[in-house]
């Protein structure tokens, strides 16, 4: 961190800080302002910060026409059962990668680098076949869930990094004593790696919320539908109306932005992490 | 353990191998592998296999696959649209870099200050990113509306030009990536900030004893040092360009025309809405190839 010795450095410094920042919140505060307004207001030129009057109609149309909470329920079980699903196998594989020099390691961790620059979108296709047609799992959330629970090189290669940098001494010791590898992962390897385990967690919820390419090719029933795909199935349906559409991010985005201002520090972490030990 | 064990004795689990290794240990890493070792066969390996396989047939999904030979690749040279998706992502992605990444190490770089607000800003330019990029495109598409939206309000009061974006073949491109920048900015900043703390104070104060201006220092001492993580952060974000999909499809549907179909947005399109399975594949293929290139290309750099 540095010390700021000037006066003149710390205006700049709060000036452009500030002007980015409202580059930020404004679309923000504008789609909250939009959503409380009445359809006429909506198109009110010169437009209008504060509505007058407010409305709640743009809130009703959305629950009404659409089971916003069980978009909500569906992306929040997802979500949640991704990241189970990853936190447990990824670290699970990456513990032997980091700390058991078994025969095979170096070749698997070289398929573990390859397969993370295979873009995923070039699967897609056969992947749809392969789950969809090949074991029926068409309009099914399992596609979703699923692959979670089978790791991914991502979480492995992150979480091996972790496993690398916890002394060796420490698994020699439960070693000695006779505990197999995973009684070491269990009760060595993980109680240390909680920021690790954090920062996976923290990414893939995220990234699982967010999704929309694979929810959009496997849900087709809108009762199964998370929250990016049922917005979108939303705004083919409900046209140009503004003040609903906005109602409707404003529900979105809401969720999210309270998870992350709860858990920012995990998230901040989350990305420190993937940068400096990318 | 109070039984002498002699090496005859040793229970099978507990035999060492010659590099002192137990078999045990052996077995138990694979087990502990397996769920991933699964995974990656299953769902990364067999369907790039498949991609390229299924490249040369033709398939609907509904009648039987039937060989194309390459009636596919040579459809690809002819189809438009398809170059045109290479070119809007190309155009895309080299606009897209440069300005996140050069922009967030400013703004990384301002921040970097044991000043109050710091963590405040940083939390701010972070919000975007929790959100979905559907959401956001939503939203920026309001925004972005040309007669009563809010930027062309703002552009129209500074007396600027205020173009049709969404609405425009030239503007339309821009607009989806002027969105894409500010949601993109807060991670970006981060990583460089977590760089940032990295680099002792020492290093700075010397600088500024030999009487560099903070910029200066930053610039001619900072931002080299930065230069892994520079790289880092331009390879993420130029996949993250080449697999740009999202905002297509909530902002402009690939239009107007095909001025913004990216190459993932035309795979789409291809095979899940036009269910030509044989086709997409050649597509996810020529994705996968300039991708590796793209990658490969970086990673010179790396060292």
């Amino acid at each position: 961190m540095e010390r700021s010795r000037t006066l003149h450095g710390k205006v700049v410094i709060y000036v452009v800080l500030s002007v980015g920042s409202l580059y930020i919140i404004f679309p923000f505060l504008w789609m909250v302002s939009t959503s409380f307004k009445l359809p006429g207001d909506v198109y009110l030129f010169p437009p209008r910060w504060i509505p007058s009057p407010g409305t709640l109609q743009n809130y009703v149309s959305v629950f009404t026409s659409f089971p916003f909470p069980v978009f909500l329920l569906n992306s929040a079980k997802i979500a949640v059962l991704n990241v189970l699903g990853q936190l447990a196998s990824c670290a699970l594989a990456a513990y032997p990668l980091a700390k058991i020099k078994f025969p095979g390691r170096r070749t698997i961790f070289v398929v573990v680098l390859v397969t993370l620059l295979i873009p995923y979108q070039s699967r897609l296709v056969p992947l749809f076949i392969e789950l969809g047609k090949g074991l029926g799992w068409n309009d099914n959330q399992l596609p979703l869930i699923v692959p979670a629970f089978l790791g991914s090189s991502f979480g492995v290669f992150l979480l091996r990094q972790f496993f690398l940098s916890i002394p060796d001494e420490l698994i020699e010791t439960a070693r000695i004593e006779g505990v197999s590898p995973f009684g070491t992962f269990l009760r060595v390897a993980v109680p240390m790696s909680y920021p690790g385990l954090a920062a996976l967690g923290v990414i893939t919820f995220f990234n699982s919320w967010n999704d929309f390419l694979t929810p959009l090719i496997f849900l087709h029933t809108i009762s199964k539908m998370t929250v990016t795909v049922g917005l979108a199935f939303f705004v083919t349906q409900a046209g140009p109306e503004w003040g609903v559409l906005m109602a409707g991010t404003v529900l979105s985005v809401l969720p999210l932005a309270i998870v992350f201002l709860a858990l920012r520090r995990f998230f901040v972490e989350g990305i420190s992490f993937t940068g400096v030990k990318g | 353990m109070a039984v002498e064990l002699t090496a005859a004795s040793r229970p099978r689990f507990m035999r060492k191998r010659p590099s002192g290794l137990r078999v045990s240990d052996v077995q138990w890493s694979y087990a502990m592998l397996l769920p991933f070792l699964v995974g990656t066969i299953a769902l990364v390996v067999l369907p790039t296999i498949g991609a390229f396989g299924l490249s040369f047939f033709h398939w609907d999904m509904i009648s039987p696959p039937a060989w194309a030979g390459a009636a596919n690749f040579a459809q690809l040279m002819r189809d438009t649209t398809f170059w045109a998706s290479i070119v809007n992502t190309a155009y895309f992605t080299v606009v897209t870099v440069p300005l996140s990444v050069g922009i967030s190490l400013i703004l990384a770089g301002l921040m970097n200050h044991t000043l109050p607000g710091m963590a405040v800003a940083q939390t701010v330019f972070l919000l975007p990113s929790a959100a979905s990029i559907i959401a956001l495109g939503l939203l920026w598409s309001w925004l972005y509306v040309p007669s009563y939206g809010l930027i062309n309000y703002l552009l129209g009061i500074a007396h600027l030009p205020q173009p049709k974006w969404l609405a425009s073949y030239s503007w339309a491109m821009p607009a989806v990536i002027i969105m894409t920048i500010w949601r993109a900015l807060g991670f970006n900043i981060v990583v460089y900030i977590s760089a940032l703390q990295g680099i002792p104070d020492s290093v700075l104060e010397a600088a500024r004893v030999d009487g560099a201006s903070p910029v200066q220092a930053f610039l001619r001492i900072v931002v080299p040092m930065l230069r892994p993580v520079t790289v880092f952060i331009t390879l993420i974000t130029s996949v993250a360009g080449l697999q740009v999909f999202d905002q297509m499809y909530i902002m402009t549907n690939g239009g107007p025309g095909t001025s913004t179909t990216s190459l993932v947005y035309y795979l789409f399109q291809v095979g899940f809405e036009n269910l030509k399975m044989g086709y997409a594949s050649v597509l996810s293929v020529v994705l996968f190839i300039i991708s590796l290139a793209v990658v490969a290309v970086q990673m010179r750099y790396m060292d």
